[in-house]
This record gives structure tokens, C-alpha cells and sequence, in this order.
């Protein structure tokens, strides 16, 4: 809101009247509502600068975990709120995908995207963003205290020396938990996968609603390892956490983070610049400021703080059968540990 | 009748009856009210009394019965319609504006011209005697003053009826003397008809041009104060209003009673038959004991027993000797004084004929 | 008498009692209750009805009776959350309202010192969101707790947290229910137990006790419904540990599985509903031991119980300011527990989840239209109600609606509202996703303590003002604002400054309705918190316990100083 950047105190008071009834203060043509899971602190560059190269044009953040805009999306299939789905996992998309709940478009310069990146439909519904990808963040001072080895690999996870140490996001409601949960179903197979959970099971403290908490969790020490992925841990550690970042050796989990818009938008043009944009150098530049992968080859980035070649590590992800059996991995994995009780050691 | 007087009534209330669910609060009452008369309605709480007031002001109406005010058919219109001012026990002034303002709330809203109010409410001020507080606030007044304020502020609309409810009940005795004789004054300078509700009997004779007593939702009895107190029409009134002796006793013949052994003359023919149960009522202060010779109707020849001193006279209470009749007497303290009477003396007493009410006996309230 | 045979028309023997002529006064005064009415048919009633109607429906809106009961109770783990928030909801009950009778008895029975103060302190709790007690506790007893020792090992993630923070968050709602228990005893009462040489201790289980039961019992069922609805401490504390009040949202947030959701709604409504009615009950019943002539009592100066109850208040009042005090600590931290350097870094909130600053923004506003608009409807509707002659049917059914309130949870009434508003076929539609949804919301959830406040000052006002009126022909609304509303200015303001800190602190109604560009704090903090930033969570806690704490403060002073000299005319 551009009225609101002299004095918010004045903006609040003057768009009172207008607030009430959902009047927006801006002078914008168009009000994009966009639903996303992209990090709080990603999205205010994004919005201003493709606000920025389309003046006119308002994105309005509904933010929140992967699970739950997927949630939100489909609930509201009848009366979609949403123009576009912007920075929500690949494998939501395709999901919304399967609905019928997007709109065939083919941004422009979709040509220069990574291939493996992109909707291989003859006419994409949806186009990757950047990758993203599982990380431990391990916090140095706890674990010296307490005399944990640093783990390596997903199955140093389940030694028991790391009982009640270990914090995780819950699959059901994060992104990033989906994916390792995913990951470690096509690392390990079905039933190695499901065992190898059980394992952890036990040594895992808590089952977080978002997949940046358990990394902050390790940052301040609540719990010595936080599963979690490489831009929260590397963007932790620059806030001064005293943590190491971890990059599991079997194969790290991942996702895109892609853009698709909303059959139902009445906001087309405006929804197809922003799915334009999404796809320009200019953008990728700005994923690139936080994903070591992004889109367009190229404008590739390292993180500070992440030593490793996430690139070769990302394990061979099937994303279709990823989007295809959600609904049952996360029936299966709410059956296994959520609502358990509080365990009585 | 012919004898009728010729002024139409300000307020007649006709058949006027009022049920809360099954109960009868009021039962066909019938009530005219002379244009500047001041009329009480006395009974004890859950007469009809109050029910019978708001049913005239409008808060509560009627559940059947008509009530015209000044020719007019006021059965069913609401409060704003009618045309009263109004008192309460409680005053009900409005303690966040001054004694002006309140006086003055009737009349700026009517849209009077503002130099209008402030001389009709400096008249108001003067009337009830307040021409100096009208700039202070009622809590900064005494009760008696905060009456006199509500009062001014009835009036200030000049309405055909003055309403008065319960008006003195919260203030004390030596204030409520006082203001009985300035309400009754002011009301008959103005001529304003008016209508109090009271409980106090005393408040009832001293100030009304007659009084309604009320028992059970219905009229007992409507009179001037000397009527009612002198020749209540039931036992009931006779009861409630004054202090009474009930003597228990046999109709002898139509004017004459035996009471425990004693005979009883009166002159007002009883239209019962002989042998009937009969209540004789005495007050107290109608047993005569002085200059008895003027007496030749029951003379009884008593014993004097327990003397209390009142204040303005003695109470005692009597027996007739050779008989089992018990009664109280009131004495003056000259009477007791000039005659030597005392506790235990025998004296000779009279009870004038004229004095005594007979009613038959099935009296319902006595307390 | 001679005037009874004059001929006049008798009124025929009526069948039909008459019925008054309505003036322009009942006409406007009764059209208004309609429209009080109508109003809370839309913002309470409905949207009930809309979630009860949901809990028996499937997704796609068919009929399904109580399939949606079954699937609930089927899972295990949903059905162990009864259980939990039962017993968890009991012991926080028990324990609360044990330390509040102590407090209060030493507030109001005892001439200890700093009783001024110790009052002032209890009511810190009422003024943060009850997100702010659990995460202070994780700072104190979590794995890096300053005190963590404390707990023996034990984890403050579960029921122990959870019990811990309802307590100090349901602590002054207790408090204030116990302390008018105890002012109100009447002193005439020990006196006489002095004077047939009852023991003080015979004395407090005879008289002090008994005087009190109904407050007690009363404290009991609105500590209980507070902790069994709350979801803000054990969403923040809970761990692993599921209750009814994160069910809910886990489903209905989490899942968008509204249907359970519902059902869960409705679970939660029993309890509530139920200390409602208990509480009617009692409320009835402590009027009546108010005699009119009852002497207040006045507690003489003991030294070995002053300084008992000094010892006693002190460390309760001490926990509050160190919960409090934590939270502060933690957000003024760089980096707790590694770098405490102090810092503004966790108020940077529009670099987090939550909203940012706009939310605080947001907050403000919402809570200054709540409490314009709510107080000037709910003191106008009171006043209907009351003064409405007549019309009892419509008045009684309007005062019930004006009470449902109480009996609905937040969350409750919160659902209801995505289910009524969010309906495309609902013409009012067009507000959902509003601030004004957020502020008629809320206005709804706290309409009921609101309206009481009112009722009970209108009722010691003289009740016949209007009449008066009505003899003077001045309209009732010209009373109204001339006399009615100055003489209640206290209570306005009172109710003024109730909904204004209610709405800053809420979560649990306006969780489910607010929109991308309506954030509020409250509901910051919980997003900041699941996003995993503690401290930013604990700062936006903080910045809303200030705003409400300086608000308190500026109405008090309005009320001393301001008010004290406006009101000239209540002084003798």
C-alpha cells in the first residue's frame, strides 16, 4: 500500500471508513490475491519489485505453511479466493493440477527454463520458481554440551544417542516435511521408509506446524538438531545462531517452488504478468538471493553458510507419484505419530 | 338525582378492571373526580391503589374499563398522550442536571422561547419556595427540597392532573408534616386536580378533599376524611383508618346489641335479624367520661386498667364490670387529671349511640 | 353514591384485555428492539445454526446425520483429546481458583500491606493474550529454560505447561468473581461469631466459606470454560499433547476439514454451555444474600495472618511479574539464550510471519472500532431492553440472545462465522474477509459481559426517569441522551475499555476470519510462533500487553481526573 509508507498511524486512521468494508486504500487498477508458501521475509522483495515493473497491478500475500495453502486451495475449490498460487510446492500444483483448478499458460521465455523445471505438459499449467531441499541445522553448543556426534546421513538420525533431541515439521501442515517424508519413501522404498520413520519416531521431540521452526528451534538451543531445509538453516546461521548445517549423505529431499494461476481469476491479465515475470531473469535474480537453484541455468547462486553441491546431492525426485500418493502418505503418517500422546519417558 | 351537582366529573373512571395472569389487581372500579378536588387513594400495599394510578397516567393499562380525563377518552392512550405531571416517593430528579434544568426539561423540549423558561421556571421556584437553588444540583439538596424541585417540574407544563405517588413516604416525619400543608396549599391555589397515592392514613385525612380506601383490588368506601374516619362504610375502613375497638356481639334488636353481657344502644338501624353475629366498632377517643350525666344511652360502670402515656393524652384500656366486655379508651390528660382516673379505679364511661358502627360479623381484615 | 346513576356508555363486557395505543416513543423503542434483535440473530444466532447445520453435513453440503460424529470418535486420537482437555481443564480449574481465594481473601479480608498494588499486579494477566504466559514458560522451563531444573526433569511441553499458563492467564477472571464474593459478606455475621466465641478457624469454614460458595462455584465454571475453549497457551505449550481447542483448529486450519471441525465446535459448546447455566444459577442466588442491610466488613490489622498472607500474595504476585517479566527479557534479547545484548531486532516484525507491523496497526484499529460501535450498540441495546415498555416477549427473547454470547466459545463463534458468512448465497457475504466482519465479531463474542455491565447500571439508576419523560412529553431518546447515558458514563467507559483490551489480546474468534490484509497482533504472535520465532512472538506479545496496559492506565486517569470534575453533580 503505497498511502501507507509516511506515517502508518495516519494510514490506519484514514483508511478506517474504507477498511471496514474491505475498500483497499491502494489506487491500484488490480488486486491480485496471491496464495503462497514462500518465507515471510522472501516475499516483500518478490511483490515490490514485480510491483515495480507493473505498476498497477496489487499483490495481496495470503502466506502460510505448503499443507495448509494446499489445504485452503482445495477447500475453497467451489469459490476460489485465489487469482494465483505462487511459491507452493510443486507437488500442491499438480495437485490443483489433477482438480482442474489451474489455467493453462505458458509464461513468456518459458523456452530458457530448466526443462526439469517446468509443467512438460504440451500446454503448462504451472512453472518452477526454485528448488528447495531438506538440511539439518545443528545446533554446536547443545550438542557439545550434551556430547552428540554430529549426524551425517538420515540414518545417523535414529541412533539413540539423539533421543528427544531431534525437532521435525509435520508433513500434514509443511512443505518441507512432505518432502523428506517423500524422500525418505523413494530413498528407502514403502516399507523401508515407513520403518526408518518408526525409528526416528523415537527420537523425535516435537512434530512442528512450520518447516523453518525446528531449525529455529535448534538455533536456540530448544532442541540440539532441527530437520528443516537450506534456506532457513543458511539464512539462521547469518543471524548469528550457533548452528552447523548438515546436508544428510544418502540424498537430500526437495521441491519447487513453482507458480501456476487460478481458472476462476478474474484478474487474467494481471495474473499472466505476474506468471511472466515470475519467469524472468529479473526474478530468478532475486530466488537466486535465496536458493542455491533456481529456474532459469545460469543465474545459479552459493549460499553462505551451506558447504556442499546441493545440485548433485537433490536424490532423483518422482514428483508425479509424489502428488499422486499424497493424500495417502500423510493419511498413513497421521495414523503412525500424530496425536500420539505425550511419550512417558 | 336532581341533587347532583351540576360539574361534569374531571376524571371518570368506569368498570375499570386489571388482572396480572389469574390475579385481580383491580376489580370494577367505579370513580368520578370533581374538576380541583385533591383525592387520595389509601389502603394497604396490595390494594389496587398503585395499579389503579398507573392505570390514569397510562404506564400500565387497564385490562377492561374506560377512563375519560376532562371528556376526553383516555382509556388507551399512551403516557406522551395524556396530560398529567407526576411525583415519586423515589422524586426521580435527574442528578446530573441543576435544579433549573430539571424544572426547565418539560418545557425546552415543548420549544418554548428560552427567556419563557427562565421566567416560568423562576415562578416554578418561587411557587414551591426554592427561588434561590436553581443553579445547584439535587444531591446538593435535602430530601424535603428535592420534593418541592420535583414538584416544580411536574408542574411546569400547567397539567389538567397532578399525579402523586407515595410523595412523602422517604422523607421524615417533622419534613413530611411540613410539606403535607405546602403540597395541600399550593394545590388548592392553583385548583389543580389531584390524585395521591398513599399508604399513611394520616396523610390521607389531613390533606384530601376525599379519599378512596382500597382493600383486595376493590373500593371499600369513597368520602371526605371526617366521612371516613367518622362513619367508615365497612369494617374494613373502619379498620384500616384510625384505631378501633371491635366489639364481638348478638343484634337484641335492630339498635341494640348485646357485646359479652353488655348492652349496647346505637342509633343507626342494623337491617339484620335478631340474634345475628355483629362486630360493634368504638374508637377510642369517643368514650366519653366526662360530664356523664349528659348520657342517658350505654353508661357502663368500668375498671380502669393499664394507663399509658402517649404524649397528648392516655391511653387505657377498660372493663365493664359484671361483664366480659374489654375495650381501650383514649382519655386527655385534663380528663385524667380533673377526674383522678387511675389504674385500678372504677369509673363510669359513656359510649354515645351515635358514635358506635354496627356491621355484620364477617369481617375479612382486621390487622 | 349519587354519581353512580349517572348514564354513561358502559364498555361493553370485554373479551380481549384492551391494548394500549403505542406512541411515537414504543413505536421507535420497539422498532429498535426488533432491529437489536435482528442483529443478533445475524451475528450470533446464524452462525451457530450454520455450524450445527455443518456437523451434519458432508463436504459437499448432503445430509449425512452423524456420520461426521462417528468418524470423530473413531479416531482414537481425536477422542483422547476429550479426555485431555477434560481433566487438564479440571486441575487448571482447581488450582486457580484455590490461589485466587487466598489472593482475594488476602486483598480483602486481611490488613496486609500493598494491597493497592497486589491488585494492580493481578490484573496483568487480563491485559496480554494468553499466547503470552506459554511462551514464557518455554523461556523458563523449555530445554534451555532459566529454571528448567525446577520441573525434575519433567517437560514443560504438554499438560504441565499448559495447566501452568491457563492458570496465571485464567488467574484474574477468578480473582474478580472471588474478590466480589468475599467484599460483599456482610460484617454483622462475624460479629456474631465473635461474639459466641467461634474459633477463627470455626469462623472461616462457618462464615467466610459459605459467604462465599456461590462466588466460588461461579469462579469454578468461568475458570473451567475459559481453559476448556482457550487454545492460545496449549497451541503454543501443548507439544504433542492434543486438546479440543487445537483439534479444532488443526482441523479446520490445518485441514480444512470443516465438517469435524464443526463437531468439535459443538463438543466444545457443551461444557461451556453448561457453566453458563450453573452460573445464571448462582448469580441469582449471591443477589439474594445481599441484604440491604448488610454491614461491610472491615478487617482488623493481625499480625501473624497479615504477614502470612503478605508471604503468600507476594509469591503469587511475583510469578506474574516474572511470566511477564520473561517474555519482556526475551524479546529485548539479540539472540536468547546465546547473545542477550539488548536489541529492537525482534520488533523488525514486518521481516516475519504474522503480518508485521501492519498487524499491530490492524489490531488498533479493529479494537477502537469494537469499542466505539460495540459499546454504543450494546449500551443502547441494554437500555432498550430494559426500558422498552411492555413487549415482553420480544424484550426476554432479545436479553437471551444478549447472553448466548457467554455460552459461546471464541473459536466457536469464529467457525460459525466462515460457515454463515463465507456462504456465497449469503448476501451479507461481502463483509467476510473485512475489518468489519473482525470488529462485528468480536463485538458479538464479549457482547455478554458488556451488556450485564450495562443492565446492572441502568438498573440502579431511577427507574422512573421515563416516566417522568413521558408526563414531561419529552421523547425517550432526548432522556436518553440528556440523563440515562451521562448518569452511566462510568459504566460505558467501563464497558468501553473491556471490549477495546479484548479485542487486542483475542485470538480464538477472529483466528478463522481474518483475511491477508487484516492481521491482528494477537494472531501475529501465533503465526510468529509456529513460524518458530519465539522472540519476535514474545515482542508482539509485549507491544500488545503495553498498548492495553497504557490504555488501562489512560482510563484511569480519565476516570479520576477527567470524569471526577465532569460528574460534579454525583458529589454531595
Amino acid at each position: 500500500m503505497n498511502l501507507c509508507t509516511t506515517s502508518r498511524l495516519r494510514c490506519a486512521a484514514v483508511s478506517i471508513a474504507a477498511a471496514m468494508f474491505g475498500l483497499s486504500t491502494a489506487t491500484h487498477a488490480a488486486d491480485l490475491t496471491v496464495y503462497t508458501a514462500l518465507e515471510a521475509d522472501q516475499i516483500k522483495p518478490y511483490k515490490a519489485a514485480f510491483e515495480k515493473a507493473n505498476p498497477g497491478i496489487n499483490i495481496l500475500w495470503v502466506r502460510d505453511s505448503t499443507g495448509i495453502i494446499t489445504a485452503k486451495l482445495l477447500a475453497e475449490k467451489a469459490n476460489p479466493k485465489a487469482d494465483v498460487v505462487m511459491g507452493l510446492a510443486a507437488t500442491s500444483l499438480m495437485l490443483l493440477q489433477k482438480e482442474g483448478m489451474l489455467m493453462p499458460y505458458a509464461s513468456a521465455g518459458l523456452d530458457k527454463v530448466d526443462a526439469k523445471m517446468r509443467d512438460p505438459a504440451a500446454s503448462p499449467e504451472w512453472v518452477g520458481m526454485d528448488v528447495w531441499a531438506s538440511a539439518f541445522c545443528v545446533n554446536t553448543i547443545e550438542s557439545s554440551k550434551k556430547n552428540l556426534p554430529e549426524p551425517a546421513s538420515w540414518a545417523d538420525l535414529t541412533k539413540p544417542v539423539y533421543q528427544g533431541q531431534i525437532a521435525m515439521p509435520n508433513p500434514a501442515s509443511s512443505g518441507t516435511g512432505f518432502l523428506m517424508v517423500s524422500a525418505w519413501l523413494q530413498l528407502f522404498g514403502w516399507d523401508g521408509g515407513w520403518k526408518y520413520m518408526d525409528e526416528l519416531h523415537k527420537n523425535i521431540a516435537a512434530y512442528t506446524h512450520s518447516g523453518s521452526k525446528p531449525c529455529r528451534q535448534a538455533a536456540a538451543g530448544e532442541y540440539a538438531i532441527g530437520l528443516s531445509f537450506e534456506y532457513r538453516a543458511n539464512k539462521t546461521k547469518k543471524g548469528g545462531a550457533p548452528i552447523s548445517i548438515v546436508l544428510p549423505k544418502e540424498g537430500l529431499g526437495w521441491d519447487m517452488e513453482a507458480i501456476g494461476i487460478m481458472k476462476t481469476t478474474k484478474e487474467v491479465e494481471a495474473a499472466k504478468k505476474l506468471a511472466d515475470w515470475a519467469a524472468t531473469p529479473e526474478a530468478n535474480k532475486l530466488y537466486a538471493e535465496n536458493f542455491a537453484i533456481v529456474a532459469l541455468p545460469g543465474i545459479a547462486s552459493s549460499m553462505e553458510f551451506v558447504q556442499g553441491d546441493i545440485d548433485k546431492m537433490l536424490i532423483k525426485n518422482d514428483f508425479a507419484w509424489a502428488a499422486e500418493n499424497r493424500d495417502k502418505i500423510l493419511a498413513e503418517w497421521s495414523k503412525r505419530y500424530d496425536g500420539k500422546s505425550e511419550p512417558k519417558n | 338525582m336532581d341533587s347532583m351537582p351540576t360539574t361534569e366529573p374531571y376524571l371518570r373512571i368506569r368498570n375499570l378492571s386489571k388482572k396480572f395472569g389469574a390475579f385481580t389487581a383491580l376489580d370494577t372500579v367505579d370513580l368520578d373526580i370533581m374538576p380541583g378536588e385533591f383525592v387520595s387513594f389509601l389502603g394497604p400495599s396490595g390494594c389496587g391503589k398503585t395499579t389503579l394510578l398507573r392505570a390514569i397516567s397510562g404506564l400500565d393499562v387497564q385490562t377492561a374499563g374506560s377512563i375519560h380525563q376532562g371528556g376526553r377518552d383516555i382509556s388507551t392512550l399512551p403516557v406522551a398522550k395524556r396530560d398529567f405531571g407526576i411525583v415519586f416517593q423515589s422524586y426521580a430528579l435527574f442528578p446530573n442536571l441543576t435544579i433549573k434544568d430539571n424544572v426547565a426539561y418539560g418545557l425546552v423540549s415543548a420549544g418554548t422561547p428560552r427567556i419563557e423558561i427562565d421566567k416560568r421556571v423562576k415562578e416554578l421556584l418561587e411557587l414551591v419556595g426554592l427561588p434561590e437553588q436553581a443553579g445547584k444540583y439535587p444531591a446538593q439538596l435535602s430530601g424535603g427540597q428535592q420534593q418541592r424541585v420535583a414538584l416544580a417540574r411536574a408542574l411546569a407544563l400547567s397539567p389538567g392532573l397532578l399525579l402523586l405517588d407515595e410523595p412523602l413516604s422517604a422523607l421524615d416525619a417533622r419534613v413530611r408534616a411540613r410539606l403535607r400543608g405546602e403540597i395541600r396549599d399550593l394545590q388548592q391555589r392553583l385548583q389543580l386536580t389531584t390524585i395521591m397515592v398513599t399508604h399513611d392514613q394520616e396523610e390521607a385525612l389531613t390533606m384530601s378533599d376525599r379519599i378512596v380506601v382500597m382493600s383486595n383490588g376493590r373500593i371499600e368506601q369513597v368520602g371526605t376524611p371526617d366521612e371516613i374516619y367518622g362513619r367508615p362504610a365497612t369494617a374494613f375502613v373502619a379498620d384500616f383508618v384510625g384505631k378501633m375497638n371491635f366489639l364481638e356481639g348478638r343484634l337484641v334488636t335492630s339498635k341494640r346489641a348485646d357485646v359479652r353481657g353488655a348492652v349496647l344502644d346505637f342509633s343507626e338501624e342494623v337491617p339484620l335479624a335478631e340474634g345475628a353475629a355483629v362486630t360493634v366498632c368504638l374508637r377510642p377517643e369517643d368514650v366519653v367520661v366526662r360530664d356523664i350525666g349528659e348520657h342517658s344511652h350505654n353508661r357502663l360502670s368500668v375498671q380502669v386498667g393499664v394507663m399509658e402515656f402517649i404524649g397528648n393524652h392516655f391511653a387505657t384500656t377498660l372493663h365493664a364490670s359484671g361483664t366480659g366486655l374489654n375495650f381501650s379508651a383514649d382519655f386527655s390528660i385534663n380528663a385524667v387529671r380533673d377526674l383522678g382516673i387511675s389504674s385500678g379505679a372504677t369509673i363510669e364511661v359513656a359510649l354515645p349511640p351515635k358514635r358506635l358502627r354496627v356491621f355484620a360479623q364477617s369481617r375479612s381484615a382486621t390487622a | 353514591m349519587a354519581t353512580e346513576t349517572l348514564i354513561l356508555p358502559d364498555h361493553p363486557a370485554a373479551v380481549a384485555p384492551l391494548r394500549q395505543k403505542l406512541g411515537h416513543d414504543d413505536w421507535i423503542m420497539r422498532g429498535a428492539v426488533v432491529a437489536l434483535g435482528l442483529w443478533l440473530i445475524i451475528t450470533v444466532l446464524l452462525p451457530l445454526w450454520a455450524l450445527l447445520s455443518k456437523s451434519f453435513q458432508a463436504a459437499d453440503g448432503r445430509f449425512v446425520g452423524l456420520a461426521n460424529f462417528q468418524a470423530y470418535f473413531a479416531s482414537p486420537a481425536l477422542a483422547d483429546s476429550i479426555w485431555h482437555s477434560v481433566w487438564v481443564s479440571l486441575l487448571s480449574t482447581v488450582i486457580c481458583v484455590l490461589l485466587a481465594f487466598v489472593y482475594a481473601y488476602g486483598l480483602t479480608r486481611t490488613c496486609m500491606p500493598g494491597r493497592g498494588l497486589f491488585r494492580i499486579i493481578a490484573q496483568i494477566p487480563i491485559l496480554a493474550p494468553s499466547l503470552l504466559p506459554a511462551i514464557s514458560l518455554v523461556y523458563l522451563f523449555g530445554n534451555q529454560g532459566l529454571v528448567k531444573w525446577m520441573l525434575f526433569g519433567a517437560s514443560i511441553y504438554g499438560p504441565i505447561g499448559i495447566v501452568m499458563g491457563e492458570v496465571f492467564w485464567t488467574f484474574p477472571h477468578a480473582l474478580i468473581i472471588i474478590t466480589t464474593a468475599l467484599a460483599i459478606s456482610d460484617a454483622r455475621l462475624y460479629e456474631a461469631a465473635e461474639a459466641l466465641r467461634a474459633s477463627p478457624r470455626r469462623t472461616f469454614w462457618t462464615v467466610t466459606l459459605p459467604g462465599a460458595r456461590y462466588g466460588l462455584i461461579s469462579a469454578v465454571f468461568v475458570v473451567f470454560t475459559l481453559v476448556i475453549t482457550d487454545f492460545g497457551v496449549p497451541k503454543v505449550i501443548g507439544g504433542k499433547f492434543n486438546v479440543l481447542a487445537t483439534d479444532i483448529y488443526k482441523q479446520v486450519v490445518g485441514q480444512q476439514n470443516f465438517q469435524i471441525g464443526a463437531v468439535v465446535g459443538l463438543l466444545l459448546l457443551l461444557p461451556a454451555a453448561l457453566a453458563f447455566v450453573v452460573d445464571q444459577l448462582m448469580q441469582r442466588r449471591q443477589l439474594a444474600l445481599l441484604s440491604a442491610r448488610a454491614v461491610p466488613y472491615a478487617p482488623r490489622p493481625d499480625a501473624t495472618i497479615d504477614r502470612a498472607m503478605l508471604a503468600i500474595c507476594s509469591l503469587i504476585a511475583f510469578a506474574i511479574l516474572v511470566i511477564l517479566g520473561v517474555s519482556f527479557f526475551a524479546s529485548i534479547a539479540t539472540f536468547w539464550p546465546y547473545n542477550l545484548t539488548p536489541s529492537f531486532k525482534n520488533f523488525d516484525f514486518d521481516m516475519m510471519d504474522g503480518g508485521g507491523w501492519r498487524s499491530y496497526f490492524n489490531s488498533l484499529v479493529m479494537a477502537g472500532l469494537t469499542a466505539l460501535f460495540g459499546t454504543a450498540v450494546i449500551f443502547t441495546g441494554a437500555y432498550l431492553v430494559e426500558k422498552t415498555p411492555r413487549f415482553r416477549a420480544v424484550r426476554g427473547f432479545v436479553q437471551f440472545l444478549a447472553l448466548l454470547p457467554l455460552a459461546v466459545p471464541g473459536l466457536v463463534l469464529g467457525l460459525g462465522y466462515i460457515f454463515f458468512f463465507n456462504n456465497p448465497a449469503n448476501p451479507l457475504n461481502f463483509i467476510y474477509g473485512t475489518m468489519a466482519i473482525l470488529v462485528i465479531c468480536t463485538i458479538s463474542h464479549f457482547y455478554s459481559v458488556s451488556h450485564l455491565t450495562a443492565v446492572t447500571a441502568l438498573k440502579q439508576i431511577d427507574q422512573e426517569f421515563e416516566t417522568v419523560s413521558a408526563s414531561l412529553r419529552v421523547p425517550f431518546w432526548r432522556t436518553f441522551m440528556r440523563v440515562t447515558l451521562p448518569v452511566c458514563l462510568p459504566a460505558v467507559l467501563d464497558i468501553a475499555m473491556y471490549l477495546f483490551v479484548n479485542a487486542m489480546t483475542t485470538v480464538s474468534a477472529v483466528v478463522f476470519i481474518y483475511a491477508p490484509h487484516t492481521t491482528l497482533a494477537a494472531i501475529a504472535v501465533l503465526n510468529m510462533d509456529d513460524a518458530g520465532d519465539v522472540a519476535p512472538a514474545a515482542a508482539m506479545a509485549m507491544v500488545v500487553f503495553a498498548t492495553a496496559a497504557v490504555t488501562r492506565a489512560i482510563y484511569m486517569l480519565l476516570t479520576q481526573g477527567y470524569l471526577a470534575r465532569a460528574q460534579m453533580w454525583r458529589k454531595r
